[in-house]
């Protein structure tokens, strides 16, 4: 059996499909702008890498040499996922390193402190869950993944997904459920991100959707 | 039940079928892929295609009152002022494809009378009713209906085709046909108007407009597009 079209692979044509995003990033010429995103240095001038030339390689962005740079790839706060119901699905990796991380957020230059759903890893400990309202004070739930598994030793990518309802949040890590967070849930409308943090610290994606339910 | 497939080819061809051309555009990010889409509308003009920063929001067409407030977004390069007759990239069968897309409409009377606001095929990148060889879905200010709009370069002629729903202003999915013989446009999944005559006669591009009437500002909003040839 084959579908119609892309449409109803989601959705009978009888439900009026919500906002989508479909990405295979790195799966073109770019350098360092990628069509859709913005790359936000909030800390230092960030690198220009982009589109790596490997195969399954993704697009990556990468931090400057300062210890706090920070570099951000976002949808400029086009907040389109609501804060009630959307799902943001990351395939990606971080550097050995400082931190990164996936998932989705209010605002692009902020950390994600504020308004924000996430999984990211540091340098010791275990993946983590971190749910924010805007009150920009996250809030943790660990995995049981260790934080070594985001980083390119790991030597394959994971896939992040981020899902956000009402009066709760999941993240799952290719495909199992790995925490659940019921507080400092977001109160606003969201944009996809992904960030490195550090030194020169580079963030690989090769896939991203997002939708709301 | 979930079916996986390897592919979303496979989802919409038997590996065995050469797929034609297919596209599809989720309108979705911090601005209008302007690799493939171009804006048209006068030089005067305030018209404006933008990236909609609201829940599920997508592109949004925006015509103002005043001035030359028409504009489109076609498969052109950007153009500033006049029509682009033909439009640059027409890869759509006029005897065999299909256009869905996922839009809402403001109130019907803001838009005016003569070219409202349509989505669809069409041969020219055109600011107001699409132009010669059309297959289009939409709003017309005089109209309380939703409307298929079909042109016929050699007939000179469009023709607007009501349907039988009030043109509300909530999002609806949209669905148009083109065949050898007839063109189709059904919302929401079910079939609401066919035509067997002013069909188009020439290969198509996707092109999505706006006009304002006098007196109102209006908005169309298209969060989804695809379309294909069958």
């Amino acid at each position: 059996m084959t579908y119609d079209s892309v449409y109803e692979i989601t959705n009978p044509l009888t439900k009026v499909a919500g906002q989508r995003l479909i990405d295979g990033m790195g799966s073109g010429r770019w350098v360092a702008k990628i069509p859709r995103w913005t790359l936000t240095y909030q800390t230092g001038s960030g690198a220009t890498i982009g589109s790596m030339n490997g195969i399954d390689g993704g697009y990556g962005v990468q931090t400057s040499s300062g210890g706090s740079d920070r570099t951000n790839l976002t949808f400029n706060n086009k907040n389109f996922l609501s804060n009630t119901g959307s799902v943001v699905i990351w395939t990606g990796l971080k550097s050995e390193g400082s931190w990164g991380g996936f998932g989705m957020a209010a605002v692009k230059d902020d950390g994600f402190e504020t308004d924000s759903l996430r999984l990211e890893a540091g340098t010791s400990g275990y993946i983590q869950f971190v749910s924010a309202d805007n009150n920009q004070s996250g809030s943790v739930t660990q995995t049981d993944i260790p934080y070594s598994n985001m980083d390119n030793p790991h030597g394959e990518m994971d896939t992040y997904k981020c899902e956000q309802m009402a009066a709760s949040g999941n993240g799952y890590i290719n495909g199992v459920l790995k925490a659940t967070r019921t507080e400092k849930l977001s109160r606003a409308a969201m944009q996809p991100v992904a960030y490195s943090y550090g030194s020169s610290e580079r963030t690989i994606v090769r896939w991203c959707e997002a939708y709301n339910t | 039940m979930t079916v996986t497939k390897d592919s979303i080819y496979e989802h919409i061809n038997a590996p065995t079928n050469v797929m034609k051309q297919h596209f599809v555009e989720y309108f979705t990010g911090d601005s209008l892929d302007t690799f493939r889409w171009g804006i048209v509308s006068p030089s005067s003009a305030t018209f404006t295609a933008t990236m909609a920063n609201e829940i599920g929001g997508g592109l949004k067409l925006y015509s103002p009152s005043s001035g030359s407030h028409s504009g489109c977004v076609a498969f052109n390069a950007t153009t500033t002022s006049g029509n682009q007759s033909p439009m640059d990239i027409r890869p759509f069968s006029h005897t065999g494809a299909v256009c869905v897309f996922v839009a809402k409409f403001d109130t019907y009377s803001n838009y005016s009378n003569g070219d409202g606001s349509y989505i669809g095929f069409a041969r020219d990148a055109n600011q107001s009713a699409g132009g010669v060889d059309t297959l289009m879905g939409g709003v017309k200010g005089n109209e309380t209906t939703f409307t298929m709009q079909t042109t016929n370069a050699a007939e000179q002629q469009t023709r607007h085709w009501q349907t039988t729903p009030t043109a509300d202003t909530n999002w609806h999915t949209w669905r148009l046909e083109a065949l050898a013989s007839s063109a189709t446009m059904g919302i929401d999944g079910v079939l609401l108007r066919t035509s067997t005559d002013t069909l188009p006669s020439s290969k198509m591009g996707i092109c999505m407009n706006a006009n304002s009437d006098s007196s109102n500002n209006a908005t169309t909003y298209v969060r989804y597009i695809e379309a294909w040839n069958t």
